[in-house]
């Protein structure tokens, strides 16, 4: 499997969290809202392409509706693979972090 | 709503950047977030908001690009690797002629930067310059300049001008030293102010470069010079003898000159000796003008202004040359490359550097069109993969970055060969124009960057129309197998650059042709006197001079016959602005070339007098002498009986036929020729064709008995004319080399496309063998196009060969024409070589056994 990028993985987070809202403006808006920074549109564009070419995500054409001039949206939606890959990543975040609580505790008392 | 949008030229500049089928999207996301933080933040904030946008989007899209490039770079790097691997046999051609061609071009490049780069080394070059005289004469083409200064005015013009830190003269010193009983004959001894050192970065070794020339009769001297006298003897403190009677002593040693200097010194003394040995008044009079004057200025000096003065300030002075003299600056740097001229319109080393320029550009030039008939003729080779490429969704731009990207590399390759060709033949070239260029300037930041644009743009340019001509290929034509490759339009260009490339060639060739023809007419001219076996010797000792040295000569029986004289046939003695009777204001200015001759110059060098008779008197003084003119010198005066009438101050007894003393370059300028007086400073001597070493030899010990402070030397007449079409000799070596090196190219261009046709053409070789033609058939097949190709070249290029011969030849005053013999020979051996060229490879084609390419097994 290949790693990704810190940023790639948190844009998957948000596609996921977003369901069936996800498109370029959503994504922007919550992912600059959780890390606290600004994003720029390329730097999400660049993530997205990478992200569709490793199959983590699809693509779909919404339809056009009323709302906002009536303009169809790319919405973008996690495949299988991406679904894993990020079960992969929490496995290995989970055996990295085991037990930080304590240990962080341990450290900082033995000072 | 309308207000609610984000500046147009932003959203414009964003569509630009992304790949089409994202666009839309993108853009519109980007809208929608205007639109919300429009309504968050306000206007100003949004704007800037949205720039900032913009900018950090558009340097992560360059960063992305760059990374995908160069990932698509080592792509095309391997495919154009596996291309020059499978096509061999064309890669070589292309190699070989790309390699001749940017190897002729560095030569050139090199040779430029060397003439260009002249006394730069100067600490304050920028401010040097050498006085320069310009002298009103006739007879010459354009101005007419001289570095020629009377020796009184440095002190004048250091004491009048504050613009002038330090001036120096500069002038031939002796020719003759003497050192612990060696003698030497040496041209490079120079007698100079003790500023000298200080303007010019000429570094000592020891010695203070303010002190080491102040005292009269002391002596610098350089390196190489004092291991020649000395070995290796510390020659401080040594004395030499300069002329056979001056004693100098040594002072300082300068370290060897650099090559790339106008002054050829090897020996500096002051100046202030020249009082000592011609007298108190030689050094301050305003008469004499045979010192060379340099002058370091102040930054800033507005030389226009400087020399406005100058006119005035030598009239005040008393200045006694011509009152329409003026004088000039010339920057030091510029000495070298135009130097002194009588012509300076007809500057021949510019001329050369030019015509080298533009001989190098022509090969260049034939070696790219020679890249670019290869590669489009083996399109159908490459068709397939361009239609993979743009089925799978290559772009053209992509495609044609990829073929130019190979051609760059191969004119980079190319570039890295020629460096190594260039090491090699260097010292050859460097023989040939008789300079010293070093190997390592090609490493000079200015020289390299230069050539990497050359050969860059060499690969551009070569590469550019094969990529634009393969990236057009149609891939659904092409995989379907319904695309013709014998599409008229490539046939013809194609054709049309071969014709391009044999049109150079043969305009090399004929000027070539040309330039020889010139030379043989040259010399195989009447010069009007006769040449064979006959020596000319300088006599620099008076003891030489004497009827007694000839007697003794004499007695050997291979020497026929001797005369003195000052001057030859071959090198006039000086040159005058005489007056004569009737002389009109306008003719006041007509440059009369002279020499002093004995009776027995004419019947000895064969020179007819014409009218009138030899010289009856003895030459006393310069009162009442007997003058003989050319006939040039007659016309030029327009006297119908020349005979009596008065010339300079005495009379004119005879007129001589023309005869050519110079080259025929130039046209027969008038020349008076008087009778020696005293004695004569040249001697020639006719001698016996058969046994001329021990003649020789004869003379040698003849000499040693007369004179111990001289060296014998000696020179024959025809070596002397030869000499002087030294020049000529070296354009048409350089150019024979030229076209050859262009038919060269042109030929393995010519036979790479033909080896590629007939390869094309196999079967319809093989089929039209099966119904009954014969090899020669097909050979003539072939090559019947060819001619006609090489006729058609050979039609466009005789025009303009002539009308460039023609301008060559229109700077001589004698000359031949083209002759149509050359044109003729040149045009045959075009067609010849191209022929053969193309049979060779036909012919192997036509000889195999049709089954084995008709049979489809």
């Amino acid at each position: 499997m290949n790693e990704i990028s810190k940023l790639d993985e948190n844009v998957l987070l948000i596609i996921l969290s977003l369901k069936d809202n996800a498109y370029i403006v959503t994504i922007k808006t919550k992912l600059e809202k959780y890390l606290n920074k600004n994003i720029s549109l390329g730097t999400l564009y660049l993530s997205l392409k990478r992200l569709t070419r490793d199959g983590y995500i699809f693509t779909k054409i919404g339809e056009a509706v009323s709302k906002q001039g009536g303009r169809a949206k790319k919405y973008y939606r996690l495949t299988p693979s991406g679904v894993m890959k990020l079960k992969e990543i929490r496995r290995l975040h989970m055996l990295m972090w085991k037990n930080f609580d304590n240990l962080a505790d341990k450290a900082l008392e033995n000072r | 709503m309308k207000k609610n949008r984000p500046p147009a030229a932003g959203q414009k500049f964003l569509r630009k950047m992304l790949p089409f089928n994202e666009r839309k999207y993108i853009t519109e996301g980007l809208e929608d977030l205007f639109a919300i933080n429009l309504k968050d933040r306000g206007k100003a904030l949004t704007l800037l908001w949205y720039w900032k946008e913009i900018l950090c989007t558009t340097i992560v899209m360059i960063k992305d690009n760059l990374i995908g490039s160069v990932i698509m770079l080592k792509d095309y790097l391997k495919i154009a690797f596996r291309n020059m691997r499978k096509n061999k046999f064309y890669t070589l051609i292309n190699f070989i002629s790309l390699t001749m061609g940017i190897t002729g071009s560095l030569l050139v490049l090199l040779f430029i930067d060397h003439e260009l780069n002249y006394d730069k080394f100067h600490v304050n070059q920028e401010n040097i310059y050498r006085m320069i005289l310009e002298h009103p004469v006739k007879f010459a083409k354009g101005r007419t300049i001289f570095s020629s200064t009377p020796p009184a005015m440095k002190e004048a013009m250091v004491n009048e001008f504050p613009e002038i830190i330090n001036a120096s003269r500069y002038k031939n010193g002796p020719g003759i030293i003497k050192c612990d009983n060696d003698i030497y004959a040496v041209n490079n001894f120079k007698y100079v102010d003790p500023e000298f050192l200080s303007i010019f970065s000429f570094p000592l070794f020891n010695g203070d470069p303010g002190t080491v020339l102040s005292e009269p009769f002391s002596l610098v001297i350089t390196e190489k010079e004092a291991i020649k006298l000395f070995g290796y003897q510390d020659p401080i403190g040594k004395t030499i003898i300069a002329d056979g009677k001056y004693e100098f002593t040594i002072k300082g040693v300068l370290k060897d000159l650099p090559v790339k200097t106008c002054f050829d010194i090897g020996f500096l003394a002051p100046i202030e000796t020249l009082s000592s040995i011609r007298g108190k008044d030689y050094l301050i009079n305003w008469g004499n003008i045979s010192f060379e004057l340099f002058v370091e200025l102040r930054a800033n000096t507005d030389l226009m202004e400087f020399e406005n003065k100058l006119p005035n300030f030598i009239k005040r002075h008393g200045y006694t040359g011509n009152p329409k003299d003026h004088y000039m600056f010339q920057e030091v740097s510029d000495v070298h490359l135009i130097g002194e001229e009588i012509d300076i319109v007809d500057n021949r080393r510019i001329q050369t550097l030019l015509l080298y320029s533009a001989v190098a550009f022509l090969i260049l030039l034939i070696a790219c069109l020679n890249y670019m008939n290869l590669t489009t003729a083996r399109s159908t080779v490459r068709s397939k993969e361009v239609s993979i490429r743009k089925v799978v969704g290559a772009k053209r731009l992509e495609l044609i970055k990829q073929f130019i990207g190979e051609s760059i590399i191969l004119s980079l390759l190319a570039l890295i060969i020629s460096l190594t060709v260039v090491r090699l033949v260097l010292p050859y070239f460097n023989d040939f124009i008789n300079r010293e260029l070093a190997f390592a300037a090609v490493f000079n930041a200015k020289i390299f960057i230069t050539l990497l644009f050359l050969s860059i743009t060499v690969g551009i340019v070569s590469g550019a129309y094969p990529a634009f001509y393969l990236s057009s290929f149609m891939p659904q034509k092409i995989l379907k197998g319904s695309y013709s490759y014998n599409k008229k339009s490539g046939v013809i260009s194609r054709n049309t650059l071969i014709i391009i490339q044999y049109v150079i060639s043969i305009v090399l060739i004929i000027c070539t042709f040309g330039i020889y023809d010139q030379i043989r007419y040259m010399s195989e001219m009447d010069p009007g006197f006769s040449k064979d076996c006959i020596l000319t010797i300088g006599l620099r000792d008076q003891d030489l001079s004497s009827q007694a040295f000839l007697d003794e000569l004499k007695k050997y029986p291979n020497i026929i016959a001797g005369a003195y004289s000052n001057g030859t046939p071959v090198r006039t003695w000086g040159g005058d602005l005489p007056d004569w009777e009737g002389q009109t204001e306008d003719e006041k200015e007509t440059l009369f070339l002279n020499m002093q001759v004995e009776n027995e110059f004419f019947d000895f060098y064969d020179i007819p007098i014409v009218e009138g008779e030899i010289f009856t008197r003895e030459n006393t003084g310069p009162e009442n002498r007997q003058y003989i003119l050319n006939e040039t010198a007659v016309k030029t005066i327009g006297w119908e009986n020349p005979i009596g009438k008065r010339f300079r101050r005495g009379v004119i007894v005879g007129v001589v036929k023309d005869f050519h003393y110079s080259s025929v370059r130039n046209r027969i300028k008038p020349l008076w020729i008087s009778r020696l007086s005293g004695k004569g400073r040249i001697l020639s001597l006719k001698i016996a064709s058969n046994d001329i070493t021990s003649t020789l030899k004869h003379i040698e010990n003849t000499w040693k008995k007369f004179s111990v402070n001289y060296p014998f030397s000696y020179s024959f007449i025809d070596e002397q004319i030869n000499s002087m079409y030294e020049t000529e000799r070296k354009l048409g070596t350089s150019m024979t080399f030229c076209s050859l090196i262009a038919i060269v190219i042109a030929t393995i261009g010519l036979f790479g496309l033909t080896s590629f046709i007939a390869e094309q053409k196999t079967k319809e070789i093989s089929i039209r063998k099966v119904l009954g033609a014969t090899v020669p058939n097909i050979l003539k097949m072939f090559s019947g196009e060819v001619s006609l190709w090489i006729f058609l070249a050979t039609i466009i290029a005789v025009p303009s060969a002539w009308f460039i011969t023609a301008k060559w030849l229109n700077s001589y005053a004698y000359r031949t024409h083209l002759s149509l013999l050359s044109v003729v020979s040149a045009a045959l051996i075009a067609q010849l070589i191209a022929v053969v060229a193309v049979c060779m490879h036909v012919f192997k084609t036509a000889r195999k056994n049709p089954i084995d390419s008709l049979r489809y097994e």
